[in-house]
């Protein structure tokens, strides 16, 4: 029980993706202009990610050696592809904003990452809880970028207050691409400020 | 020999099921995500065709002029691989404009321009941009008022490029090849109009 959790909570601070890790920064630096885009794009990557794990590690002794490659990266296109059906029918505005994005998930290095190296050796609970905690965590990273990046860039957090606005003269230079770059380099800075005593 | 079938035969599975899955959810979702479309992009492009044809529509009024327009529609036969989806606008209780969507090459994809045409001269009565993938703050600004309504009102004979390529239409600042998808679009529903306007008339008027 204590390992599953330690598995679990490992992707929320210790090994949290785009933050410790620095992977899967693709989607981390280009959609996370507001919360709401970081939010939906973080849910999306979790669900693939969870199910990718969850059946990658269900038929770890079925799919062969040499074929493992192709195994993975079919399922994961699977749930890829379902989660594109299901933002462009139940979640259309959504859909707009990541655009893109959400085929690009398949080649989410996590995501195949996590398929290689942990559910490919550990029993199917154990990889729900990693793949729930690596998703949680980047979900969480997604979601922090994006209100830090929307509320300096447009001066307010659409998700969470509507058209409440906090700063009159937003820096409309952190919302753009360069500025990703700046506030990923900001949060990671102070982490590793922070987290070093830790 | 056993080692390759297995390894032919396990992705052969796994290929064919993710196969199955994905048609039944796509038969299930490709309704609600046309949908969509039609009534996030298609028909927000006919209402503002709609509305520079009969003045600004009082908010409250909005939903019902929308859902009247989303009924006004028909599907013409114009001998490509799909029907044309034609929106036909109302002045006076007779069909005055039609309006329909061709797409451009835009900077990030195609971009595509609803188009209305007025029934009795030919002339363009308004454009609406239904979809598009353009660089945000550039190529997006297609979209602005200040661009759209130079087409508003247009003659036929006038020439729908922009002046860099010698035509009538100043282009948005920046965003050269975005202005360039408007107006090729734009061309592409003219080429479809000047031949099918005879038919498009005859199936809107039954």
């Amino acid at each position: 029980m204590n390992n599953l959790l330690k598995e679990f909570t490992k992707g929320l601070w210790k090994e949290i993706p785009p933050f410790r890790l620095v992977l899967g920064l693709c989607p981390v630096l280009a959609v996370t202009t507001t919360m709401e885009n970081g939010l939906g794009m973080g849910l999306s990557a979790t669900f693939v990610l969870v199910c990718s794990n969850v059946l990658v590690s269900l038929f770890r002794n079925i799919i062969p050696n040499e074929v493992r490659a192709a195994c993975y990266i079919v399922i994961i296109a699977t749930f890829v592809v379902c989660v594109e059906m299901i933002t462009k029918s139940y979640f259309f505005q959504l859909s707009e904003s990541l655009g893109l994005f959400i085929p690009l998930i398949v080649v989410n290095c996590i995501i195949l990452g996590r398929a290689e190296a942990f559910a490919r050796k550990n029993t199917v609970i154990y990889s729900l809880a990693d793949g729930l905690g690596m998703g949680l965590g980047f979900t969480a990273s997604l979601t922090f970028l994006g209100a830090f990046r929307e509320i300096l860039g447009a001066g307010k957090i659409t998700l969470l207050f509507g058209d409440t606005v906090f700063l009159a003269e937003p820096f409309n230079f952190i919302q753009q691409a360069p500025g990703a770059f700046m506030a990923l380099g900001l949060i990671l800075g102070l982490m590793n400020l922070f987290g070093r005593s830790a | 020999m056993a080692k390759y079938i297995k390894m032919i035969l396990v992705l052969s599975i796994i290929a064919l099921t993710s196969g199955l899955v994905l048609g039944g959810l796509n038969e299930i979702t490709y309704e609600t995500a046309q949908n969509n479309i039609l009534k996030f992009k298609k028909i927000p492009a006919v209402t503002s065709i709609y509305e520079s044809i009969k003045g600004t529509i009082p908010q409250e009024n909005r939903i019902k002029v929308e859902s009247e327009l989303l009924t006004e529609r028909k599907e013409v036969n114009v001998g490509e691989e799909s029907p044309l989806l034609v929106f036909v606008i109302k002045k006076d209780d007779k069909p005055y404009a039609v309006a329909f969507e061709k797409f451009g090459g835009g900077f990030g994809g195609d971009l595509g321009v609803m188009v209305g045409y007025k029934l009795d001269s030919g002339d363009i009565a308004a454009i609406g941009i239904t979809t598009m993938s353009e660089t945000p703050g550039l190529g997006t600004l297609v979209k602005e008022k200040s661009f759209l309504s130079q087409f508003t009102g247009l003659s036929k004979d006038t020439k729908i490029m922009i002046k860099k390529d010698d035509g009538d239409i100043d282009a948005v600042t920046g965003a050269t090849v975005s202005s360039r998808a408007v107006t090729q679009a734009i061309r592409r529903t003219k080429a479809l109009y000047d031949k099918h306007q005879g038919t498009i008339k005859t199936e809107i008027n039954q």
